[in-house]
Parts: C-alpha cells; sequence; structure tokens
C-alpha cells in the first residue's frame, strides 16, 4: 500500500515536471506549478511520517498517527484547491479564442491541453491510493475459516413494551 | 458511581426533566470522571457484565421504549409507500435513523450475532477475554407477526437497542466477500433521503484504520456541534457510520453510538479534546466502547464486533489466530486488531483443534 501510493504520487511529480499550463485565468491569484510544490512537500513529509508510523512499535505510534493524520488532512486540502485550479486553467484554455496572441511562457493556445487533463486523473489517483493506505488494507483472506458455535434465542417481550 | 435518572414525564425541549438537561448532566465530571469510569468498568469486566450503564435502569427503558416506538411504527407500516410522521414520544431524527434501519432489516430479513464472552484477566488494567460462541437473535417480523401487532421479536429488539445504546460496534454485512447474494450498501443509505437532510461528514475517526480515517464516514445527526446538548434532544446524539475497507472494494457498513460527536477540525485534534476526547481516553485506557450512555466491551478492535445479517450468513473464524473473526474489512490481521486483549473459549478451542487436525 506504502508503495502503491508513493508510485501514484511519483506520477503526479513527472507530469508536473515539464508542463505548459497555458493561458493566465483571471481571478487565479496563486499559479499551479507553486501550488504543486507546495503539494509535493507536504506529500514528501507525509511520507516520512507514514514510513516512520509503519516501522514503530505500537506504544510509539500514537504520536505518529496524529502527524500523519495533520498531514493527510492538510494535502486533501491541498488537493482540492489545486483541483479546483486546474479546473479552470482547463475551461480558460479552452474559451481562449484560437489565434490570440499568447507569449511562449503561457504554453499553447489551444482548445483543450491533455496534459492538464492527465495531471488532474493522476491527482485522483494519487488520493485514491493515499486513502487505502489509511483505511489499512483491502481485508482479503486466504485461509480457510471455522464456524463458531452458534445458539439462536429468542428474548420474552421486555416489561415495558406497550403495544399502543 | 452515580447514575443519571430520567422522569417518566420528559421532555426532549430544555427544561426541567427533559433530554437536554439528562444528556448534559451525563458529562459531568462528577458521572463520567474518568478514574470512576474506568473503575467501573474494570468491576463490570471482572464480574463479566456485558455493559456499564451511566444511566438508571428507569432512564434506559424510557429510551428503548422511545426507540421501539419508532421500531414498531416502521414494521407495521410497511411496505412504506410513504414515511409515516414522526410518531409521539420519539425525536424526528431518532425516528429517521430507526426508520431507515428497520426498513433494511425487514427487506433484508436480517438476525444479529452478539459473541458470548468470559473474562480471562487484565492485561496493564485492560479487560482481555475469550469468545465462546455467538448468539443468535432474528430481528425481523415475519408477515404473520406484522399482523399480529409486531411484537414477537420485541424481547431480541430490546436486546439490540441495549447494546446499541452502550455502545456496541454493530457490523451490517452486505458484501459480497461474505454473502453469495450480497446486499446493497447501508452505508450508501446516509447519502440517500431520508438519512441524507440529517447526516454530515465525520471529522475522523480510529475505526478499520491503522491511522485515522479521514472524512470518510457519515456523523448523526448533523445538528450537534458543540459540547452541549441541542434542544429539542434526540437519544441517538453521536452515530458514526462508515465502511469496513474501502469504498473502492466490496466493503461492509459498521455503525456505533459514541460519547459525543468530534467537535472541531484536524486542527484542534479531531476533537481529542472536549466530550468526544475524553471519552476517547477512557476508550484508550479500557479499550471498552464508550457512549453517551454507558460503556462495553463489543469493539471490533478486539474482534467482538455484533453483527446484524441476513439469516443464511454464520460468523466465521480463522483458524491459525485464536480469536479473529472474518468479514470483508478484517480478513487479514490488520494492525488495529488488539489480538492480545482477545481469546478462545474451550468450545472454539476444540474446534480449532479439530479443524488443524483434520
Amino acid at each position: 500500500m506504502y508503495d502503491d501510493q508513493k508510485a501514484e504520487w511519483d506520477k503526479v511529480w513527472e507530469l508536473g515536471k515539464s508542463l505548459k499550463f497555458g493561458v493566465t485565468v483571471k481571478g487565479v491569484t496563486t499559479e499551479i506549478r507553486g501550488m504543486l510544490d507546495k503539494l509535493k512537500s507536504a506529500v514528501t513529509s507525509w511520507q516520512q511520517f507514514v514510513a516512520a508510523y509503519n516501522a514503530a512499535k505500537p506504544d510509539a505510534q500514537e504520536p505518529l498517527q496524529r502527524k500523519v493524520s495533520a498531514g493527510a488532512e492538510a494535502i486533501q486540502t491541498q488537493l482540492g484547491a489545486l483541483t479546483s485550479a486546474l479546473d479552470k486553467q482547463i475551461a480558460a484554455n479552452k474559451s481562449t479564442p484560437l489565434g490570440q496572441f499568447q507569449l511562449p511562457q503561457d504554453g499553447p493556445a489551444v482548445t483543450a491541453n491533455p496534459g492538464l487533463t492527465a495531471l488532474a486523473g493522476q491527482l485522483a489517483a494519487a488520493g485514491t491510493a493515499m486513502e487505502i493506505e489509511m483505511m489499512g488494507g483491502d481485508g482479503g483472506g486466504s485461509d480457510a475459516p471455522i464456524s463458531l458455535p452458534v445458539e439462536e434465542e429468542t428474548l420474552p417481550p421486555p416489561d415495558w413494551l406497550k403495544t399502543s | 458511581m452515580p447514575q443519571v435518572d430520567l422522569s417518566p414525564n420528559y421532555t426532549f425541549t430544555a427544561g426541567q426533566n427533559s433530554v437536554p438537561s439528562f444528556v448534559d448532566a451525563l458529562f459531568t465530571p462528577r458521572v463520567r470522571g474518568a478514574a470512576g469510569f474506568e473503575t467501573a468498568i474494570g468491576t463490570a469486566a471482572a464480574a463479566d457484565e456485558e455493559d456499564v450503564m451511566l444511566v438508571t435502569d428507569q432512564a434506559l427503558q424510557l429510551m428503548q421504549q422511545s426507540l421501539w416506538t419508532s421500531w414498531n411504527t416502521t414494521v407495521t407500516n410497511l411496505p412504506p409507500a410513504i414515511m409515516p410522521a414522526t410518531p409521539a414520544g420519539t425525536q424526528l431524527t431518532d425516528w429517521v435513523f430507526i426508520y431507515a434501519l428497520v426498513n433494511y432489516i425487514q427487506a433484508h430479513s436480517l438476525a444479529m450475532w452478539v459473541p458470548d464472552i468470559s473474562f480471562v484477566s487484565m492485561i496493564r488494567g485492560v479487560p482481555a477475554y475469550a469468545l465462546n460462541k455467538y448468539s443468535k437473535f432474528r430481528l425481523y417480523h415475519s408477515q404473520t407477526e406484522i399482523a399480529g401487532g409486531g411484537t414477537a421479536q420485541a424481547g431480541n429488539v430490546a436486546k439490540f437497542l441495549r447494546l446499541f445504546l452502550s455502545g456496541a460496534h454493530v457490523v451490517v454485512i452486505h458484501s459480497a466477500d461474505d454473502l453469495r447474494n450480497p446486499l446493497p450498501s447501508f452505508y450508501d443509505l446516509f447519502g440517500q433521503a431520508p438519512l441524507q437532510t440529517h447526516s454530515s461528514t465525520a471529522i475522523g475517526h480510529s475505526h478499520y484504520t491503522s491511522t485515522v480515517a479521514l472524512r470518510t464516514g457519515w456523523a448523526y445527526p448533523a445538528n450537534i456541534t458543540t459540547d452541549s446538548a441541542p434542544s429539542p434532544c434526540p437519544f441517538i446524539c453521536a452515530l458514526l457510520v462508515d465502511r469496513t475497507a474501502s469504498r473502492f472494494s466490496d466493503y461492509n457498513t459498521f455503525f456505533q453510538l459514541e460519547g459525543w460527536p468530534g467537535i472541531g477540525s484536524v486542527w484542534t485534534g479531531f476533537g481529542a479534546k472536549g466530550r468526544h476526547g475524553a471519552d476517547y481516553a477512557t476508550h484508550q485506557a479500557t479499550k471498552w466502547n464508550i457512549s453517551t450512555y454507558g460503556a462495553t466491551p463489543f469493539s471490533e478492535k478486539r474482534g467482538l464486533p455484533i453483527f446484524l445479517a441476513p439469516e443464511p450468513w454464520q460468523p466465521l473464524f480463522h483458524v491459525e489466530n485464536i480469536a479473529r473473526p472474518v468479514y470483508y474489512g478484517a480478513d487479514t490481521p490488520q494492525k488495529w486488531l488488539m489480538q492480545q486483549y482477545m481469546t478462545a473459549g474451550t468450545d472454539l478451542t476444540k474446534r480449532m483443534l479439530t479443524s488443524k487436525a483434520e
């Protein structure tokens, strides 16, 4: 599980490395690159806490548990903001008239930027892998279980029963 | 440890002999002081009692009676073409939850399985138990029983309500991994009418995770947002509902009545302070579940959940571990399972030895 979520996050960082984002979006004060860098820092820190938690003895897990939880909450918040910014960016790119003059650093003036869509999808995949890590596995078992003795009982109605 | 009483002529709105004052009284240091609570749990465990109640027998019965009214109203109004109005003597959110639960129980013919346990010893202040067997109690009413007033299973329902009010961890078995004919998700009902209106997202909790499950669960009812009872105040003040595994798997649903909702956010420690925080500390010290009205050893963390499942289902245990129940979400050895506090009783041990020899 740890390796799964790490692999998903690594894909996010790889996708974000050389991505061009497109036109300047009105009303968005934080640029996506900065948000991504901040997210990477938070995720890296969270992964260190998770690794420490997984290696810790039960008695030492509680303080780490709080750090893991706080880190995950911060990442969720950042993920929400980043996803929202990406949605706005994708929408802005789409609504930009073809042929409009843009500076080279603004990236491709196209109606769709597949890199952005891929990044949004990969962020969702990383969030999912993180959730599975936090939920402690899928719980599938392989060995043969045994049944327990079961006695069926029917208790008498309680004294307080009112049927009206 | 003093118990809090409720007068038979109680009201749900604030005032003398009211549910709000009854509930708030349960959180005073005199009643819920950690030292006294933990001592009472230790004493009850050693005496093989299944709960510690912070309320008097009369108060418990009045609560059971109110919830039973909702139960019986639902059973006798099936099929629910139109949801009946809130019955007299009940509160809206209590009624809506029981209505949804009983409709699910009736639709899928659910019974309840309760572990039969016996106290073994205290391990560093935490009671350890042996599991002997399970007892099965039918909760649904047949058509003939409904025609007769829908009270035939009232004794079993009263047992369920006491377990529920004391904070027992209840697993609703509906997974395709556990049933040949899987049932619809009980968890999903909280995202639909009529439960959705009264449900909110739980900040976080410690069930079925080695850390904290964040914002995956439902907190019910949604309108309790401070560390004091609202007016009017229901009896079900802090219901937690969530999945036993990721939403991307064949999960089951669990629910349990907690002491009080966690108030705040992760930045204030998931409700690690206040009423919820104090109860969590008592839970950590004893590994008993703490509800608004009492405490119980029936926690999934020691492998002792209550199960609600259709009758063909049978509780199963893995043989290589001495007391580990099998259901999706807890099949493999989980970090959160506290196996040091559970063991197998004589009958179960014999079965395990027989199974291994075969």
